[in-house]
C-alpha cells in the first residue's frame, strides 16, 4: 500500500495510543489534517484491514448521535510500526543523530 | 433544536444572488444602500445557521457515494461537522472541504476502481476471445463470468454479516487485479494496432481533425490522470489501457465530426474566397 506523509501522520497518531479508540474529528485535531484529507485515508486503511471500526452512541448537548470509532488491528499495528520505522530509518541515513 | 433552520440554505442562496447582482450592476447607489445590507444579512445567516448549512452540504455531498456506504459516511461526516462547531463559518468550511475533497475521492475509490476494473476485465477477456477464439479462452471467459457473479453476490450483502465471504471476495479480487494487468498487457498491442488502423483508414488528416485529435489526447490524459492521483500508478496503468479504448472510440467519433466541420469550412471558404481549398 502506498504510504503518504499524511497516512504516516494518521498511523503515528494511532501508534501513540494503540489501546485507545479514536474518532474522525479527534484525529483531525491530533494530526492537523483537514476532513477532506483524513477520511479517504481512514477509508483506505479500513479497507486494507489496518483499522477496525465500531459505531457508538454519544451524548451531545443537542441529543445523542452516532459516532464511528477507529482502532488499529494487530496486523495494522505491525504494518504501521513498519511504515513509521522505514521513515525513521530513512531519516537516520540522512541525519545520523535522528531519534538518538 | 430550538431555532428554526428551515430555509437557511435558500436564504443564503438568495442573498448571495443579490450580492452578485449588486456587483454586476456596479451602481453607486446599490453599492452604498443594498450591497452592505445584503452582505451583513448573509454573514448573519451564516453565523446563525452555519451548522445547518454544513449538514446540508454534507448530505448533498454523500449522494455521490454508492448506496451501500452512503449512510455510514454521511453519519460520520455529520458528526464531524457538528463537532467542528455550532455556528459561524467553521462547520460550513469543514463541510465544503468534505464535499470537495473527501466525497469525490471516496466515491472514486469505491466506485470507479470496481467499475473500471470490471469493465477492463470484460474488455480484456473479450479482446482475447475475439483475437484468438480458442477453446481455452472460452474457458477463461466462463470462469471470469463466475468470478463476477461471486464478487457481485459478496458486494450485495452487508460486509458485517458476511465477513468470510468478503475476505474470499477480497482474495479473488486481488487475483483478478493481477489477471487484469496480465490481460491488459496482452490487449495493449491489439489496441495500438486498432488505433493505427482507424487513423490510416481515415486517410489524410485535416487541420480540424488534427485539433480534435489533440483535444482527444488532453481528454485522455485527464481520464488517465485523475485515477493516478486518486489510486496510484497501479490503477493508472489499468485505466491507461481503458483510456486507449476510449481514445479509439473518441477518434472514430471525432473523425465524423471533423468531416462535417471540414465540409462547413469548405463552404465558408468558397463563399469568402470564391474558391474551395
Amino acid at each position: 500500500m502506498r504510504i503518504s506523509h499524511q497516512t504516516r501522520l494518521v498511523l503515528q497518531a494511532f501508534l501513540d495510543t494503540p489501546a485507545e479508540e479514536t474518532y474522525g474529528y479527534s484525529l483531525s485535531q491530533i494530526t492537523g489534517l483537514k476532513a477532506g484529507t483524513l477520511y479517504p485515508i481512514l477509508q483506505r486503511l479500513t479497507a486494507e484491514g489496518w483499522l477496525r471500526t465500531r459505531w457508538d452512541e454519544t451524548d451531545a448537548p443537542r441529543g445523542p448521535r452516532r459516532r464511528r470509532y477507529y482502532r488499529l488491528t494487530a496486523e495494522g499495528e505491525r504494518n504501521a510500526r513498519g511504515a513509521v520505522e522505514e521513515d525513521s530509518a530513512a531519516l537516520r541515513q540522512l541525519m545520523p543523530r535522528w531519534g538518538a | 433544536m430550538t431555532r428554526r433552520p428551515v430555509g437557511a440554505f435558500a436564504v443564503c442562496v438568495v442573498l448571495a444572488a443579490i450580492l452578485t447582482v449588486c456587483v454586476i450592476l456596479d451602481s453607486a447607489v446599490v453599492d452604498v444602500a443594498i450591497a452592505p445590507v445584503a452582505a451583513a444579512m448573509l454573514g448573519a445567516e451564516f453565523d446563525r445557521s452555519g451548522e445547518f448549512i454544513g449538514r446540508r452540504i454534507v448530505l448533498l455531498a454523500s449522494r455521490v457515494l454508492p448506496q451501500e456506504i452512503r449512510k455510514a459516511h454521511s453519519e460520520e461526516w455529520l458528526d464531524h461537522v457538528r463537532s467542528a462547531g455550532d455556528d459561524g463559518l467553521r462547520p460550513v468550511l469543514t463541510a465544503i472541504d468534505i464535499a470537495l475533497r473527501s466525497a469525490p475521492r471516496i466515491a472514486l475509490a469505491s466506485c470507479a476502481r470496481r467499475f473500471y476494473g470490471t469493465f477492463l476485465l470484460v474488455y480484456a477477456v473479450e479482446s482475447v476471445c475475439v483475437a484468438q477464439g480458442s477453446i481455452s479462452n472460452k474457458v477463461v471467459a466462463s470462469s471470469y463470468r463466475r468470478f463476477v457473479e461471486t464478487v457481485r453476490e459478496a458486494q450485495a450483502r452487508p460486509a458485517e454479516a458476511t465477513v468470510v465471504r468478503a475476505k474470499v471476495a477480497r482474495v479473488v479480487f486481488h487475483v483478478a487485479k493481477t489477471l487484469t494487468v496480465l490481460f491488459s498487457l496482452y490487449a495493449l498491442p491489439l489496441q495500438v494496432v486498432l488505433l493505427c488502423r482507424t487513423m490510416v483508414r481515415r486517410g489524410k488528416r485535416t487541420l480540424c481533425q488534427s485539433t480534435l485529435a489533440q483535444s482527444g489526447v488532453v481528454v485522455a490524459i485527464l481520464v488517465w490522470g485523475v485515477p493516478v492521483m486518486a489510486g496510484g500508478l497501479g490503477l493508472g496503468l489499468r485505466i491507461g489501457v481503458c483510456q486507449m479504448l476510449v481514445f479509439i472510440v473518441y477518434a472514430s467519433v471525432t473523425a465524423r465530426v471533423a468531416d462535417n466541420f471540414t465540409a462547413v469550412f469548405r463552404r465558408g471558404g468558397a463563399l469568402i474566397c470564391g474558391r474551395t481549398y
